[in-house]
């Protein structure tokens, strides 16, 4: 059993709070990743779970073993880092060998099966005899997995693995690693900063945000439902709208000249939220969101258009073959299953 | 070639024939035999090959023992500053301490420090503590003198290295120890290395303590400096040539990391 | 990790108690009375603080004016840089040794004036009859031999110079001397002034080529120190000269460190 349990992690750098009280949860073979901006603790929550840092309050547990006590070496897990960390000063094959030879696991005949066995995992078969410093940034990022997945660990940890890669590598290498993970079913929590790889690799979300997790569920639960006003705005792109709503009545909300159905007892101002491409285009005089498009970006399998309104601009989202032209008005109507309403103060969804 | 070019490679040859010429005249001087020495006019080829000055030198008493003892003193300074030099640098690199920047600046300023404060005080004391005139005592003030030097550049090595295949190291199973000897050691080690025979180098070419702290069991410069008035010409010729040549050989060997240390990059 | 910090902190710890117990013990000023008395005192503080006034500026400009032309070297600069840090290697006291041999009564520099027909005879350079000759052939000796070391410092320096502003310069119309005006020189501030102070308070310990080029005709400080020690065996006047030097170096330290400051946030 390699679930992970996190339970009210506390982190300070001297004044800085990296991690106010972190808990969570993660199954025996799930993908995780932890999502968010700079600075807002994931790394160093990942890092603690490696050992790598101690947090100053809290447990880690992998599986039923309580691990914070101990050092990383101790704790069966393996870890590929942002800038690769490949030993320049070893061939390919030594490097994935490194942590077999280092915990002893298996006699040499067996050390060289296991590395051929993730050097062909991973497509390298044929540099085992390279330095790495001859090798391409994506092929040494290829090494740092193999040399990962080479200890068969209970628990995989990965910092932002592709964010140093270009951006079609990246793409080639996203795909590779959702199989190759998927196929060898170990637990992983994986960092990045990137919503798309979040969304395209994770079984579950971790959304974090000043040193908070917000959101913890899966990528299209986080996108549908977005518990904060956070989540809204970071996951998907462009981001979620979001617009003031005034009461005009109990359940009755007015954003412009549009009124919809909302939330009853929450108060006199709301924020609502809505995708841009959760937006209607209305014809003829029917309420709605009217305003001036600024700017359009056709895109090809679809159109951008930045609108602005009273107070506000607003993202829309249409089909590639809508007229759409800079200057011209475009009444709009958020599709009312997709409406979603936030608490301005405490920045939380609130169920309708 | 373009005529910038041109003046360019000129200027630079002319600094480099400004700094070779001399060495050659004395390599003449010292190779040429006593005749050459008490030639007149001089001419810039040498006339005569004789090994006769060197063998003169080397006859001298005294010489050999303090070639031996030069060599003693720069191989006891070569390891004590790497084995006192090393680690701190390594803690320097790797680990945050309060007054980290304070000892840093300390560093820098015992380098500011003129020899002679060091030395002089310390005569009286050794011949106190009884280690005057030995090779040991010697190798002590250059270590001190070498020190700063070797922490520095041990640091700046050992923060070349990122912490990241450190730490990599340690998920993969292996203690700090093994660790810094797997991982980092390997990569830092030509760097140190050159340290070490930097350290030998200055400890080899230093005069002013090696002079005032031995009396029977001189170094090489320590022989040179105190027979300067009685020794003839040709003695000290040759004496300089030869305490000029390893120090060359060495620079020569690991310039590469020299230049890699101190910063200044092939480009 | 306590134990390393200890470990290092005794060999400094050792320097500093030596360094003042030394003076310590001879805590009376009669020692510096002694030493200000002394026939040779007033020319060793003149001659050393001429010849660091004189040397130290030389190099510095000679050193920028390599480390420049090092930089248009496109081949070859490191073959170059290599000669030109060789007298790294060589001792004060056989760099002195090999003025001796060109300067000297025989010496190459008399042989090479006679061949042009100059002089008629030997010239004596290096007597104590002729001291501003023998001040510049102390002056030429350790330029030959110290400018490598600023040379290296400039240099490390002028790495760190991202290529970039040159050329934003010379886009926005900088000539060649401009640009070394307004971009190197500035830039290079903090290197100057470690380059500076490292070479000046070694300037204020010159001895062994003084020694070797002119013994005591040409007394400068450090020189009176080791005389007063070695030849007289007072080790009190010796440690007064010490002092001296120490005092001296640390107030040129502190004059480069006030007259040169550099702003942090102009560095970023």
């Amino acid at each position: 059993m390699a679930r992970i349990l996190v339970k009210d992690i506390k982190k300070t750098f001297g004044k800085f709070v990296a991690l106010k009280s972190v808990s969570m949860e993660v199954a025996d073979r799930e993908f995780t990743v932890l999502l968010g901006p700079s600075g807002c603790g994931k790394t160093t929550l990942l890092r603690i779970i490696a050992g790598l840092e101690s947090a100053d309050q809290g447990e880690v547990w992998i599986g039923e073993r309580r691990i914070d006590p101990l050092p990383p070496r101790a704790r069966n897990i393996a870890m590929v880092f942002q800038n690769y960390a490949v030993f320049p000063h070893m061939t390919v094959f030594d490097n994935i060998a490194f942590g077999l030879r280092m915990q002893k696991l298996g006699s040499e005949e067996e050390i060289r099966r296991t590395v051929e066995w993730a050097a062909e995992l991973m497509h390298i078969e044929s540099q085992l005899d390279k330095y790495t410093g001859q090798l391409s940034g994506g092929q040494r990022q290829r090494v740092a997995v193999a040399r990962a997945l080479a200890v068969r660990p209970q628990v995989l940890l990965m910092d932002e693995p592709l964010s140093n890669l270009d951006a079609l590598l990246r793409l080639e290498m996203r795909a590779e690693l959702k199989t190759i993970l998927r196929e060898s079913r170990t637990t992983t929590i994986y960092v990045t900063h990137d919503q798309v790889e979040a969304m395209s690799l994770a079984d579950r979300i971790a959304v974090m945000h000043g040193g908070e997790i917000e959101q913890y569920d899966t990528p299209l639960e986080i996108y549908r439902n977005p518990a904060t006003l956070f989540c809204g705005g970071f996951i998907g792109s462009p981001p979620m709208n979001f617009l003031e709503a005034r009461a005009v009545a109990p359940g009755r909300w007015r954003i412009g000249d549009l009124e919809l159905d909302g939330p009853r007892d929450a108060g006199s101002r709301l924020l609502m939220g809505v995708r841009p491409e959760d937006l209607e285009p209305v014809q003829g005089e029917e309420p709605a969101l009217v305003g001036t498009i600024q700017v359009v970006e056709p895109l090809g399998s679809h159109q951008l258009a930045i609108l602005r309104l009273d107070g506000g601009s607003l993202r829309f989202a249409g089909d590639a073959d809508l007229p759409l032209r800079a200057g011209e008005t475009l009444r709009l109507r958020p599709r009312a299953d997709r409406l979603r309403w936030f608490d301005p103060g405490r920045e939380r969804a609130i169920r309708a | 070639m373009k005529p910038r070019r041109v003046l360019y490679l000129s200027l630079a040859l002319l600094a480099s024939i400004w700094v070779l010429v001399p060495i050659y005249l004395l390599a003449i001087s010292a190779f040429g035999g006593p005749e050459t020495i008490n030639a007149w006019p001089k001419g810039l080829l040498p006339e005569r090959i004789s090994a006769e000055t060197i063998a003169f030198f080397f006859a001298v008493r005294g010489v050999w023992n303090a070639i031996r003892n030069s060599i003693i003193v720069a191989v006891l300074t070569m390891l004590m500053s790497i084995l006192l030099g090393a680690p701190a640098g390594y803690a320097l690199a790797r680990f945050v301490f309060p007054g980290k920047d304070g000892y840093r600046l300390l560093i820098l300023l015992t380098r500011a420090f003129p020899i002679a404060i060091l030395a002089l005080p310390l005569t009286v004391r050794f011949i106190q503590i009884g280690i005057y005139d030995t090779p040991f005592a010697v190798a002590l003030v250059h270590t001190a003198l070498a020190l700063p030097f070797a922490i520095l550049v041990s640091s700046s090595l050992f923060m070349g290295v990122p912490r990241e295949l450190e730490e990599a190291a340690w998920t993969l199973g292996c203690t700090r120890f093994q660790a810094f000897r797997k991982v980092v050691w390997p990569l830092a080690r030509p760097g140190i290395a050159a340290t070490m025979i930097f350290a030998f180098v200055i400890s080899w070419n230093e005069v002013f303590a090696a002079s005032v702290l031995t009396l029977r069991e001189r170094t090489l410069t320590a022989f040179l400096l105190t027979s300067l008035n009685e020794s003839p010409l040709h003695f000290r010729f040759a004496g300089g040539f030869f305490l000029i040549l390893p120090a060359l050989v060495f620079i020569f060997a690991v310039r590469r990391y020299l230049f890699s240390m101190w910063g200044i990059a092939n480009r | 990790m306590l134990f390393l910090a200890l470990l290092f902190l005794w060999p400094l710890a050792e320097a500093f108690i030596v360094a003042f117990s030394g003076p310590a013990g001879q805590w009376s000023l009669e020692n510096f009375r002694e030493m200000a008395d002394d026939l040779n005192f007033t020319d060793a503080v003149r001659n050393t603080l001429l010849l660091v006034v004189v040397v130290v500026p030389l190099q510095l400009a000679l050193a920028l004016g390599l480390g420049v032309l090092l930089g248009n070297l496109g081949r070859g600069r490191d073959a170059f840089l290599y000669i030109w840090t060789i007298p790294l290697g060589i001792s004060d006291l056989a760099a002195g040794i090999v003025w001796l041999a060109i300067l000297g009564e025989r010496g190459y520099i008399n042989s090479f004036l006679q061949a042009l027909g100059v002089i008629d005879g030997p010239v004596l350079w290096l007597s104590y009859e002729t001291p501003l000759a023998l001040f510049l052939a102390v002056v030429v000796a350790e330029v030959w031999r110290a400018t490598a070391i600023v040379l290296v410092i400039l240099v490390a320096g002028m790495q760190l110079i991202p290529k970039e502003y040159y050329e934003a310069a010379e886009v926005f119309g900088a000539g060649a001397w401009q640009r070394f005006r307004r971009i190197t020189l500035p830039l290079l501030k903090p290197s100057i002034q470690t380059a500076l102070i490292l070479r000046t308070i070694l300037a204020f310990e010159v001895f062994a080529v003084v020694v070797v080029l002119g013994g005591r005709d040409l007394p400068v400080l450090a020189g009176e120190a080791f005389a007063w020690q070695y030849d007289y065996q007072n080790a009190g006047i010796a440690s007064a000269y010490a002092v001296l030097i120490l005092t001296v170096s640390l107030a040129a330290t502190w004059l480069y460190l006030r007259l040169l400051r550099v702003r942090e946030e102009s560095l970023a």
